[in-house]
């Protein structure tokens, strides 16, 4: 990573530390009742640990997207279209780490 | 009445323990397993045998404990209610996220469009939480509760990000400190919705001992 952008990703990730402790907090909770229903557990602690990996991970992807992908020279609607490619992958992950978190709502639970 | 195993003396007293005549335990002489009756098998199309949760009186009150575990038409009316207000919930905050989506998709179709993926998920799980409410109502409102505050907050985010890009005329750096300051609003909107949808995943949930 090119040492100019350490603060803009250091301060990017600052303004996702809200969700980014939540996380953490209900990873320990969802760990803690491991004992009660393991598998709701372990389904939910994969869910709430992707979304932890993907918030920082994409926001170093966005912070370095333009020099990553484009190089130096490059027009705004390179920049548009990145984006936009960059925005699909980012909320297909997203999906897939909200997935198990989901199915781990309904799983397991009395018909 | 009561016997000596050992010298047959027969006692009318049923307290007695002990034969008086040798100290042997007593027995009752009527409950010997040779005395005992065969079991009965009955034929298999024969109509169930009443329970006393189905009594043969009904005129005759059946005893409390029984009571509370017999499931009326009352019963079923009580357990219906908040479901029925939970679909509501959940209706209402499908319809308004599945209108805000729409609308944005109209006037931003390129930043709206790539959210499909999470929106779909998010609309299809708020369907499955609807569906399954009367089993397990608060667990519906709190998934629909976290998905549809997040697809109407998403919305809202972009609406106003949107809007003051195209209104707001001041300085880059005024700029930058207002969509920071949304940012934060933002992501602390997502921190609501992971804790409302853990708080689902653990609410209203049997430890593997007592489902066992």
């Amino acid at each position: 990573m090119e040492s100019a952008k350490i603060p803009v990703w250091l301060s990017e990730m600052a303004q996702q530390l809200p969700s980014m402790i939540t996380l953490l907090v209900c990873i320990v909770l969802v760990i803690a009742r491991w004992k009660r229903h393991p598998t709701v557990s372990l389904l939910a602690g994969i869910g709430l640990l992707l979304l932890f990996l993907h918030l920082p991970f994409f926001t170093l992807i966005y912070a370095q997207g333009p020099s990553l992908f484009l190089g130096k020279n490059y027009t705004s609607e390179d920049i548009r279209n990145l984006f936009f490619v960059l925005g699909l992958i980012f909320n297909g992950t997203r999906v897939i780490a909200f997935a198990p978190l989901l199915a781990a709502i309904f799983i397991g639970r009395p018909r | 009445m009561k016997q000596c195993p050992k010298c047959k003396h027969e006692y009318d007293d049923d307290g007695l323990r002990f034969c008086l005549e040798d100290g042997t335990p007593l027995v009752r002489p009527d409950v010997s397993p040779k005395s005992a009756e065969p079991t009965a098998v009955l034929p298999a199309n024969q109509p169930p045998l009443t329970t006393i949760a189905q009594p043969a009186r009904p005129d005759v009150p059946l005893p409390a404990t029984v009571r509370a575990h017999k499931t009326t038409n009352e019963d079923l009316a009580a357990t219906s209610r908040p479901a029925g207000t939970v679909r509501i919930v959940i209706g209402v905050l499908f319809v308004i996220s599945l209108g805000l989506t729409m609308i944005g998709w109209v006037a931003w179709g390129h930043i709206t469009f790539r959210r499909i993926p999470l929106v779909l998920l998010f609309l299809g799980v708020m369907i499955l939480a609807f569906i399954r409410a009367p089993r397990h109502p608060k667990v519906s409102l709190l998934t629909g509760l976290a998905l549809g505050f997040d697809l109407i907050e998403s919305a809202i985010y972009i609406f106003i990000s949107r809007g003051l890009q195209s209104t707001l005329q001041t300085s880059e750096a005024q700029m930058q400190t207002v969509f920071t300051t949304l940012t934060v609003l933002d992501d602390f909107a997502l921190a609501a919705v992971f804790i409302l949808l853990t708080a689902a995943v653990l609410t209203e949930r049997q430890s593997i001992s007592q489902t066992a």
